[in-house]
Formats: structure tokens, C-alpha cells, sequence
């Protein structure tokens, strides 16, 4: 007998499949331990202590000079900041935001740091 | 009771004493929630899907798109955007898949000039592909086309390797005329048409490439450009025509007529290549193609959490 909790959407659960569980304890769920922002006018990096003896997933967006467009970080050179960079990268004690400021102004960076393990 | 919520642990594992990463649920823990989901097809008439939220935040969220068909890429996985195939040169810029989200609404969108392939002189040797008719008569090596101190001149050009299959639909064709050279400064004039052949063969054998049958699809350009600049000249329609001929194959050659269009006298352009041997401005002569196909599929999921 399996032991555990399941819950569906608006289906059978006993019929449901995973897809359609809303919850199901053999199922991990992304969930956030920790949120904020990181705004830089000059080059420079920042170090967030999460404090988790582990490493941690994370996701990460920045914003160019306040203009209300969210685009998804990722490492390599990050279009539309052409000469600009944003990475983020964690280890078991610190979430690391380095910004590298060309033609920006300013940028804005908001991380999501997860309790799951990144590796 | 020093809190209280929900829980639930993973198998195995004592929820009241295990590490949070081993709760699968935890109500003192926010857990990414989808608030909504779709899928779009980025084309070339459509390069850009506005995709409203109305949270009135700024949310998180994921695309992952799948390109498709694509000039230098053939990976038909999704990859979480942006998407930016691994070309070496500045072309890369230009073939990327980007989005972004704001306050009322997600952006996926296809950067410009997605998927162009680029083809050249059908051959180094310029009497095969690029040929002049004047008063003095047909010349084939290089091509002028106005009105010069010979009359009128009508040049051609020849197009090798076409991988286009019979009757394929295409989005645009642009001839790209390199002006190595120039008379006068005046308005050049001229009429643009396809050689009306299936395979049409080099300048320098069969008939004069002037004298070949021309396509029903023309195009009038004028224009007053200096020495060094290129004419683009849309020849989609031409294109459409030649390849939709019975006997058109991929991988056959297609010319094209420039005619003269009634250019006032001393004004003409030409391929600055008389010696008749390829050159740096031969290639710059070529035609660039885009056929119809879907630039991307995607699929986004848009998050409940909130960036901003």
C-alpha cells in the first residue's frame, strides 16, 4: 500500500495521472525560500547569504534603465544588454548577482532562490 | 504549538523534523504557481505574439521555443529562450528568439532576417554568370545596365545551386546588384526580369543571356546610387515564377535581365570586373532568399509570482 498525499484537479484522484495532480508527495515542488532585488549603476557584484549548506536553485530576471520589460537572465552575452551582463550563480552559502554595466543606466535584477537543490 | 500550516514530506522522511528541501509542500514556503499556459507559432508575418496576463504585476515566467526549418539550424528541440543558435559572425544576432514580460502582458518575439540563405554568382568564372549587351554587342564576363557611351545597355546575371523544390512557396527573393562602378549621377532605370528556363545555362554557351526568354514577373527599379553601394531589387514574384515551371528542380541555376527602363543618357551601372575573374565585389552580387516556413514554435508558462 502506498503511503502519501495526492491531490487532483477536478478529477478522480484514484483515476487522475500525474499530470493532472495538483499535489503528489513523490513529487517535488519548486518552492521559494527566498525572494529580492539587486540594482546596480556601476560594474559590480553581490553576494546574498541564503545560509543553506547546500546549493540551491534559482531563477533569475533583469530590467535595463526601469523600462518595465522583464527578461529571463541566462549566461552568455544577454541580448538586449549587448555589452551589458547580468549572471547568477549559487553555491551552499551564497546566491551571486554580477552585473556588468556598458551603455545602461541602471540595472534591475530580480532573483527567486528555491529550497530545492540545484545539483 | 510553534506554527502553524501544512506540510508534507517526502516518503520516507518524519515531517516534523526533516529539512525543508525534503517537504514536497510546505504552506510557510510561496511554490512557483502556474497561472497560465499556451503555445504559439512565430512566422515571418508574424514575429512578435503579445500574450495578455493582465496581472497588473510583472510575473515570472518560462518560454521554451522550438525553431523550425531554419537557415543554420536544424535542432528541433525546445530550448528555454532566449534562443541564439551557435553561428559564428554577427549573423547570430539577428536569428534569435527573445521574450519578456511586463505589467499586462508576455512578448515572444523573432528577431529580423531569420532563416535567409544567401547565393551566389553561379560561378568565379564571371563569362558563365554575368553578361552586357550594348551596341557593341553581347559580352559575357561582366554586366552594366542604363544607358552608356554605347546606348542602351542591358546586363544579366546567373544564380547557381537554387535549392528551391518545384512550386515551393517563398516569402521573399531580393537581387542584390553591386554598383562597382557608375556613369553619370542621374536616375538609373531599369527593368527586372527572371531568364523563363528551367536550368539556364552558363552566359558564355546557348543563347545570349539578353536574348533568352524572359518571365512574365518584372520589376521596375530606379534609383541614384554612387559607386560601392548595392541595389536590392525584389524579385519574389520572378522567383515564384521560375520555380513553378513544369521542369524547375532544387539545385538548378536562374538568371536574371536587368533592361534598360529609359535612363536619360551617360547614367548606367556595372560590375566593376572587366577582366572577367571573380573579384571582392562579385560577391557582393547575390540573391538572398527567404522561403515560407515557420520561424519557431513555442509554448509559455506564466507564473502567479511576481517579479515586480
Amino acid at each position: 500500500m502506498t503511503v502519501g498525499i495526492k491531490a487532483s484537479k477536478k478529477k478522480n484522484i484514484f483515476e487522475a495521472t500525474l499530470m493532472e495532480q495538483s499535489i503528489n508527495s513523490d513529487k517535488n515542488i519548486l518552492k521559494i525560500i527566498q525572494e529580492g532585488f539587486v540594482t546596480r549603476s556601476t560594474d559590480g557584484t553581490e553576494r546574498i547569504v541564503h545560509g543553506l549548506g547546500f546549493t540551491p536553485g534559482f531563477l533569475g530576471f533583469f530590467e535595463i534603465n526601469g523600462n518595465g520589460r522583464w527578461y529571463p537572465v541566462y549566461t552568455t552575452v544577454q541580448q538586449p544588454l549587448t555589452f551589458n551582463y547580468v549572471n547568477i550563480w549559487s553555491d551552499p552559502t551564497y546566491l551571486t548577482v554580477e552585473i556588468g554595466i556598458d551603455d545602461a543606466t541602471v540595472i534591475n535584477v530580480k532573483y527567486f532562490l528555491l529550497t530545492d537543490v540545484a545539483q | 504549538m510553534s506554527k502553524v500550516g501544512i506540510e508534507i514530506s517526502k516518503p520516507t522522511k518524519n515531517v516534523l523534523t526533516c529539512e525543508n528541501r525534503d517537504k514536497i509542500f510546505s504552506s510557510e514556503f510561496q511554490d512557483l504557481r502556474i497561472f497560465q499556459q499556451g503555445a504559439g507559432l512565430l512566422s515571418h508575418t508574424n514575429r512578435l505574439f503579445t500574450i495578455n496576463h493582465g496581472l497588473g504585476y510583472v510575473p515570472a515566467f518560462l518560454v521554451h521555443t522550438q525553431t523550425e526549418g531554419g537557415y543554420w539550424i536544424t535542432d528541433t528541440d525546445y530550448v528555454i529562450s532566449p534562443h541564439i543558435p551557435i553561428v559564428t559572425g554577427a549573423d547570430y544576432l539577428d536569428r534569435q528568439i527573445i521574450a519578456w514580460a511586463d505589467k499586462q502582458n508576455l512578448y515572444v518575439k523573432a528577431q529580423t532576417n531569420f532563416g535567409v540563405a544567401h547565393y551566389s554568382l553561379s560561378s568565379t568564372t564571371l563569362a558563365e554568370c554575368l553578361a552586357n549587351e550594348d551596341d557593341g554587342g553581347y559580352d559575357a564576363g561582366w554586366w552594366e545596365t542604363g544607358n552608356g557611351t554605347d546606348g542602351v545597355n542591358d546586363g544579366a546575371t546567373r544564380f547557381g545551386s537554387i535549392t528551391l523544390a518545384n512550386s515551393q512557396s517563398i516569402y521573399n527573393a531580393q537581387l542584390n546588384l553591386y554598383i562597382g562602378g557608375r556613369n553619370g549621377s542621374g536616375e538609373v532605370k531599369m527593368l527586372v526580369s527572371g531568364i523563363d528556363e528551367d536550368n539556364t545555362l552558363n552566359f558564355n554557351a546557348g543563347t545570349a543571356a539578353t536574348a533568352r526568354t524572359k518571365t512574365t514577373a518584372n520589376t521596375a527599379s530606379n534609383s541614384t546610387l554612387s559607386v560601392g553601394n548595392t541595389l536590392g531589387v525584389d524579385v519574389t514574384s520572378i522567383v515564384s515564377e521560375i520555380i513553378s515551371r513544369a521542369g524547375w528542380s532544387s539545385g538548378n541555376a536562374m538568371g536574371f535581365i536587368m533592361n534598360d527602363n529609359g535612363t536619360t543618357a551617360n547614367n548606367t551601372y556595372y560590375e566593376d570586373s572587366f577582366s572577367g575573374v571573380w573579384g571582392v565585389y562579385s560577391s557582393y552580387t547575390n540573391l538572398q532568399i527567404i522561403p515560407t516556413f515557420n520561424l519557431a514554435r513555442f509554448k509559455y508558462t506564466i507564473f502567479l509570482n511576481k517579479i515586480n
